[in-house]
């Protein structure tokens, strides 16, 4: 495999940023003049629809990325605030639905139970979940997805390593050693992912790369039966002084 | 009637009637002038050229009997056109034009209006950051106002040595021997060069420049403060 | 229903605001730049400006300033709608919302036609916003 040119980093990592900015525009363009055919054109709304949600979630990425990028760049420490994480899994949960839905993909939450709020850039963990989230809805509408109802759930549990927050799915090929295999290969394989449709993965590298920025990063686990990735937060202190 | 020329940095505009405007301006020649602009309407306004912000303008105009003068033409010689590129740049642009506007309440010296444009020139280039260019305003206003910091002796009036280490005395204005201070040759010496009057851009080229104004930026800040303005 | 003055670049985008305010019963003017803003509120007065921070030639910054510099435009609540980041605009937010009426920052990526109509419903309708905080009484 070719490797890039010596001293290539930078130069490509700002063109990818402009890049990334400028796709901002058409992806706009793309989702407001959809939602407007919406309001117009009630029988093609349904098409019109997909068209929009598919924009808005490459808008997302595309977001998502320049946050990560953006956080990463940062000369300043990450303002890190007392977040719930509970309520943070629950918009969550409510702005993948519609992009779910087109891959009949169920959309689930477990956040029972009582969990002190966590530090965390509020932004940055909403924009990684959601960006998790985009990323694996698709993997679970594959065949190999197995006999169960295609399902993601978005959930959170307390371990001795902390509160943990995932995204787990009804695909079991979410393994540990396809995960780190994935990251070994990001950006120079097209499917990074083995047994698993979530095309280069994009969506979960940069989910990682946020949650990097805040001393967090994804590992693979399980959530009852299903799969996914989570990542493990340290409660707030700050309520305790309250 | 006599019609002066002179360049000008527009500080701020008023409106006056239903179809004039007052216009506070900078002039390297005669410090601070208000100066009225007789039926501009808003298809004038200074958006559409002749007047804008982040500009130098050449300038004719009447001196009236008052305070206020009439203008009769302007004319733009530069614009800084790479400053409203950036959000946070324009806005710290607005904010030194304030700054200097209240500095300049009483009177103005020719030295404010090189100061403005020396500040537009160092905001209009994005290879002086945003930080440099406002710890060198705040430095060069200390040493128009005189309130710049003591950089030769030390309280006690013994030379700054460069093999000591000093922690500044707001109360003296000056530094005092510290073996544990945070100001060393490296940063006095910065110190120096800023004050010196050097352009942003010198400022901005000085090896760890980022450290020291981390360092160095509370001080002016707080020096600020405490001016008597 | 208001008279909405939008200031949007990208006509593509702007034909869709137009239009979806339009069916949402308001008169909508669109412009690409500062200064046309500045003649289309001169010609007609607005009742809410919507703007995009990042203009040719000029920016939104620029343009509040000047528009408030008028005595009669101080009192028009104005919401920012940018494709600027979030993150890059969090230091311009105090000075636009305290200094120059901004009533509300949409970011424009994310913000549907509906949020859009939403904005100019609640800020729009007559002298909603009242007058900012650095008007003249």
């Amino acid at each position: 495999m070719q490797q890039p040119a010596a001293g290539l980093g930078t130069e490509w990592s700002d063109l990818l940023f402009a890049v990334a900015e400028q796709l901002k525009v058409p992806l706009t363009v793309i989702a407001r003049q959809a939602e407007l055919g919406e309001m117009t054109r009630q029988e093609d709304a349904g098409h019109l629809q997909i068209v929009r949600t598919q924009a808005d979630a490459a808008m997302q990425l595309v977001d998502s990325y320049l946050l990560g990028l953006e956080l990463l760049r940062s000369q300043t420490a990450l303002e890190l605030e007392p977040v719930s994480i509970s309520s943070t899994l629950v918009d969550t949960a409510h702005a993948l639905t519609r992009f779910a839905k087109q891959y009949n993909v169920d959309i689930a939450v477990d956040v029972g139970g009582r969990y002190e709020p966590v530090m965390a850039h509020a932004r940055g963990l909403r924009a990684a979940l959601l960006s998790l989230g985009f990323g694996l809805v698709e993997a679970q509408a594959t065949p190999t997805s197995g006999r169960r109802t295609p399902r993601l759930t978005l959930a959170v549990h307390r371990t001795p390593h902390g509160i943990i927050a995932g995204v787990y799915g009804t695909n079991d090929s979410l393994h540990a050693d396809v995960w780190q295999r994935a990251l070994r290969l990001c950006g120079r394989a097209a499917q990074p992912f083995t047994g698993l449709s979530v095309g280069s993965g994009a969506g979960l590298f940069v989910a990682d790369t946020i949650l990097k920025s805040m001393e967090s990063s994804l590992k693979a686990g399980t959530w009852h039966r299903d799969r996914g990735l989570a990542a493990a937060f340290q409660s707030s202190q700050q309520l305790r002084f309250v | 009637m006599n019609q002066l020329v002179t360049q000008a940095i527009i500080l701020s505009r008023t409106d006056y009637g239903e179809a004039d405007r007052i216009i506070t301006m900078l002039t390297p020649d005669y410090g601070k002038l208000r100066v009225m602009a007789k039926g501009v309407r808003k298809v004038k306004s200074k958006l559409a050229g002749g007047i804008e912000l982040f500009s130098v303008s050449d300038i004719t105009y009447i001196k009236g009997k008052g305070d206020i003068g009439t203008l009769v033409s302007t004319r733009l010689s530069v614009h800084y056109g790479k400053i409203v590129t950036d959000l946070e740049r324009t806005m710290a642009g607005y904010d030194f034009i304030k700054d200097l506007n209240k500095i300049t309440e009483d009177q103005a010296e020719a030295v404010y209006f090189e100061l403005l444009h020396r500040t537009f020139i160092a905001l209009n280039d994005p290879e002086i950051s945003l930080e440099t260019i406002r710890f060198w305003f705040n430095a060069q206003i200390l040493k128009e106002e005189g309130q710049m910091p003591n950089l030769q002796t030390d309280d006690e009036g013994v030379r700054l040595e460069a093999g000591k280490q000093y922690t500044f005395s707001f109360d003296r204005t000056a530094f005092v021997a510290d073996a544990h201070g945070k100001f060393g040759a490296p940063e006095i010496k910065f110190l120096r060069i800023v004050f010196a009057g050097h352009d942003a851009r010198i400022v901005q080229q000085v090896q760890g420049v980022d450290a020291l104004l981390k360092l160095a930026m509370p001080m002016v800040q707080t020096l600020r403060l405490n001016m008597p303005h | 229903m208001a008279n909405v003055l939008f200031l949007e670049p990208n006509i593509l985008l702007a034909q869709a605001y137009a239009q979806a305010l339009t069916l949402a019963g308001h008169t909508v003017r669109v412009v690409q730049g500062a200064q046309e803003a500045i003649h289309a509120a001169d010609t007609a007065l607005p009742d809410i400006v919507l703007l995009e921070l990042q203009l040719p030639a000029h920016n939104g910054i620029e343009f509040l300033h000047e528009f408030r510099s008028y005595p009669e435009w101080q009192h028009i609540p104005v919401v920012v709608n940018t494709a600027l980041y979030p993150v890059r605009i969090q230091a311009a937010r105090q000075v636009l919302e305290e200094e120059l009426g901004v009533v509300d920052v949409l970011y424009k990526p994310t913000a549907t036609l509906a949020d859009i109509c939403e904005a100019v419903r609640t800020y729009g309708a007559g002298v909603a916003g009242g007058l900012y905080p650095g008007s003249a009484s």
